[in-house]
């Protein structure tokens, strides 16, 4: 009994032991020591490893001003071998306010274990390879009329990988010469022509020379020029249509124009969907990753791009290089007219003055984020972008909110959502019902086409608005959170400045919701197709606030309904009876049924100055879409852009403040934090 | 005697079959520590099947030579342990210091608990 008596006290006091042991010695993360070390990506590991996600981590330590190298070639370290494309980071440096590689590189593994990049190397070799030292790509992204839903696929997928976007309309690019000060252009280093239709049309026409030097220019001088689809037409110099003129190739033209103006532009459209890419320079940055030799599933031999009425390119100079073709088809049959297309070049790259040049013909953001083209884009990027720039997004000192003050706008933004959500519910449903008439087909050249537009923003808008109230409640947690290390750390000024750093950038973000800047968009009342007249919009109408969103979202729902709705539905049996017609003659052709056929077309599709019912259709939702492209979703995509920067900053500086008062001290924070915004605290999740 | 010996015998298949999850937590959080690499909360569901496994070892050592079981003496052993693992799965990341406290917690508790469960009479 007494044995056994002994044994009892002999564990209950290793127990204490270890109890006690732990909370007087808390473990921590560990030091990298004072040895460099080069930390290490494996980008074509794809078991343990998205690229996608590792290069949305590689642009946070771009964004903190850490060197991050771009590896031209392979080469060894640390026992392994490195394909090409490889990122890696040395240390020690100092990054953004101070903080240290140590620090910084902790919280960088740490995100990349909560983000799928679960295999960072690190080594203590010194190792040399032919390299690019990343300069961080700041995007201006073209948004205006002609882009439709273009420009939100792009900046949804952009956003996914961490790139900060500045959304460009004509005015910011003709109203201001590239290189003056606060134009977009000037603050930029990359620009972005998305798909959609042919952009320049979106400059006025007296304005429209200036618009095409600026860019020119800002080429020229060293910024990159990315396009895609109809924005990569607009860069040939060998295009028939006003063009900046980057580069010597031209396009299969003749496929989008009518063969005869009754016919319709039937052929490119057998095109859409998934083509297969024949990557020809697997050597080039760009292309890192994909063709023959490719690691990732999907990505080789042929990875596949989403294809939409891009240009296939010709005459292409010998400056030019092809970095990839049009290889086959998935499940398109293409029509005599448009088969040429298989074998030639898909993706082009380039050089224009100083500046460099890569237009593709598919879409690589399709889709949003998504496997395969997305590290495409992104390499593109990173290859261009050659002038480093400073971060648009900083805070401002002095605008420092009070807690209180936070708190007040927290409840107006929860409040605002919980009162647009329905009603964009409702237009969310009734552009479902328009789009399953089935009058908005993209393989048919009467399709409306816009109904699916509106049905993809007010889909991405729902999603917005959740991420900015959730952004919101987060930021509200982590000020408090803040609050409690201020007093752990008033004898350390670097600390403190972090601190200060934090709020100021998460008192930005709810200053921006309630001073949104308007934008210079004019939404008429009439227009040249005689339909309407619409509610007058005026600057009154505008929202300068977060909670004056919702009257637009309830103005776009009326028009939706009262509007959109009843012209969809009187166009439908119109549609039908086209369409009957159609197929009657392609199984039993006789030449009065064609002739109905061509002259049904031909009403249908009467352009100015008598509108046809498919341009009032079109221009009628271009009205609503207006609205909610330029009035709305503009303002919901800057404040989640100002949150994501901010939630990345604010993430960065815990990390190092944490390190500085300890697991205790920061759990402290934490739970006071906690206590007070649950809500907050659950989202945070750190 | 018979019963004796034949409980013994219970108590030493126990310990054997707790041996085998033991190696099988030791197997899980190799791989868990090779895939994610290193150590991490990730870690922790291998953790946790050898500190939980550790756990009931050291309670059916400790009943050896004790014909009374007690409940609350095993539930503090097993709490602590738990604690345990989870403070060793997170205590290199120090974002999560409050999940490090909460650990700290759960080992007090099972200290408390294992102390109760020795000192105090209870019968299953």
């Amino acid at each position: 009994m007494n044995g056994t008596r002994g044994i009892k006290m002999a564990v209950l006091a290793s127990m204490i032991i270890v109890l006690l042991t732990f909370s007087m010695f808390p473990l921590h993360d560990p030091s990298s020591g004072t040895q460099s070390t080069t930390y290490i990506i494996p980008m074509e590991d794809w078991i343990q490893n998205s690229d996608v996600n590792a290069i949305r981590l590689v642009n946070t330590l771009l964004e903190a001003n850490v060197s991050v190298y771009w590896a031209l070639n392979s080469f060894s370290a640390g026992g392994n071998t490195y394909p090409a494309g490889t990122f890696y980071i040395p240390t020690p440096f100092t990054a953004m306010n101070g903080l240290s590689s140590n620090d910084l590189m902790n919280w960088f593994l740490y995100q990349a274990k909560l983000n799928g990049v679960w295999r960072v190397d690190t080594t203590t070799d010194n190792f040399s390879v032919n390299s690019k030292k990343l300069v961080l790509p700041r995007i201006a992204l073209f948004y205006d009329t002609t882009t439709y839903d273009n420009a939100l696929v792009n900046y949804e997928t952009l956003e996914k990988m961490g790139f900060k976007v500045t959304l460009a309309n004509a005015l910011d690019l003709y109203s201001k010469a590239w290189n003056e000060t606060g134009s977009v252009l000037s603050q930029s280093n990359v620009f972005i022509m998305p798909g959609g239709a042919l952009h320049l049309y979106a400059f006025p026409y007296a304005n429209m020379t200036q618009g095409i030097n600026n860019i020119d220019e800002f080429v020229a001088n060293g910024g990159g020029f990315l396009s895609i689809c109809a924005g990569s037409t607009e860069a040939l110099a060998g295009s028939p249509y006003t063009n900046l003129g980057l580069v010597n190739a031209s396009y299969y033209s003749n496929w989008f124009v009518y063969s005869s103006p009754d016919q319709g532009d039937w052929d490119w459209r057998t095109l859409i969907g998934p083509i297969y890419l024949n990557v020809t320079q697997p050597n080039n940055p760009v292309m890192f990753g994909y063709g023959q030799s490719a690691v990732r599933p999907g990505y080789g031999p042929m990875p596949t791009m989403y294809y939409y009425g891009g240009p296939a390119f010709t005459n292409v100079s010998s400056g030019v290089t092809v970095l990839a073709t049009y290889g086959a088809p998935v499940t398109q049959k293409a029509t005599a007219k448009v088969s040429d297309i298989w074998g030639a070049p898909a993706i082009l790259e380039t050089n224009y003055g100083r500046g460099k040049v890569v237009t593709f013909g598919p879409h690589p953001e399709w889709p949003a984020g998504g496997d395969p083209g997305a590290r495409m884009y992104a390499q593109a990027l990173y290859y261009i972008a050659s002038i480093p720039k400073p971060d648009p997004l900083l805070p401002s000192p002095s605008t420092t909110l009070s807690a209180g003050a936070i708190s007040d706008h927290v409840n107006a933004i929860t409040s605002t959502v919980a009162q647009i959500k329905p009603v964009l519910d409702d237009i969310t449903r009734t552009a479902n019902e328009i789009v399953n008439m089935r009058v908005g087909d993209h393989y048919n050249p009467i399709g409306l086409w816009y109904d699916q537009v509106l049905q993809e923003y007010s889909q991405a808008m729902y999603g917005q608005l959740n991420t900015i109230q959730t952004d919101a409640v987060k930021l509200q947690y982590e000020y408090a959170q803040l609050e409690a290390l201020k007093g752990m750390v008033q004898n350390n000024p670097q600390m403190e400045s972090l601190i200060t750093y934090s709020q100021e950038m998460i008192s930005k973000f709810f200053n921006y919701t309630a001073n949104l800047p308007l934008d210079p968009m004019i939404i008429p009342s009439t227009d040249w197709t005689g339909m309407g007249p619409f509610a007058n919009f005026t600057v009154a109408d505008e929202a300068t606030t977060f909670g004056q969103l919702t009257q637009l979202f309830v103005r776009v729902d009326n028009e939706t309904n009262s509007v959109l709705l009843p012209f969809a539905k009187s166009y439908e049996p119109l549609y039908n009876e086209f369409n009957t017609l159609y197929e009657e003659n392609l199984t039993s052709f006789t030449p009065s049924i064609n002739a109905t056929l061509a002259s049904l077309y031909m009403n249908i599709t009467e352009s100015y100055p008598a509108a046809g019912p498919l341009y009032k259709g079109m221009d009628t939702f271009e009205h609503t879409l207006d609205i909610v492209q330029y009035k709305i979703d503009e303002d919901l995509l800057n404040i989640q852009t100002l949150g994501d920067r901010t939630m990345e900053i604010v993430s960065q500086n815990n990390y190092a403040l944490a390190m500085a008062v300890g697991p205790f001290g920061y759990a402290s924070a934490q739970i006071q934090a906690a206590l007070a915004y649950p809500e907050g605290a659950i989202l945070s999740g750190s | 005697m018979t019963s004796a010996v034949t409980s013994q015998r219970t108590k030493d298949s126990g310990i054997t079959n707790r041996l085998a999850v033991l190696v099988v937590g030791v197997i899980l959080s190799v791989f868990l520590w090779w895939f994610f690499g290193g150590l991490g909360f990730w870690v922790l569901p291998g953790f946790a099947v050898i500190f939980i496994s550790i756990g009931e070892i050291l309670y059916k050592a400790l009943l050896r030579n004790v014909s009374e079981r007690s409940a609350t003496l095993r539930a503090g052993i097993m709490t602590f342990f738990v604690g345990v693992a989870l403070y060793v799965s997170v205590a290199t990341q120090v974002m999560l210091a409050y999940i490090q406290m909460i650990s700290l917690i759960v080992i007090a508790l099972g200290v408390i608990g294992a102390a109760a469960g020795m000192f105090l009479r209870s019968k299953q």
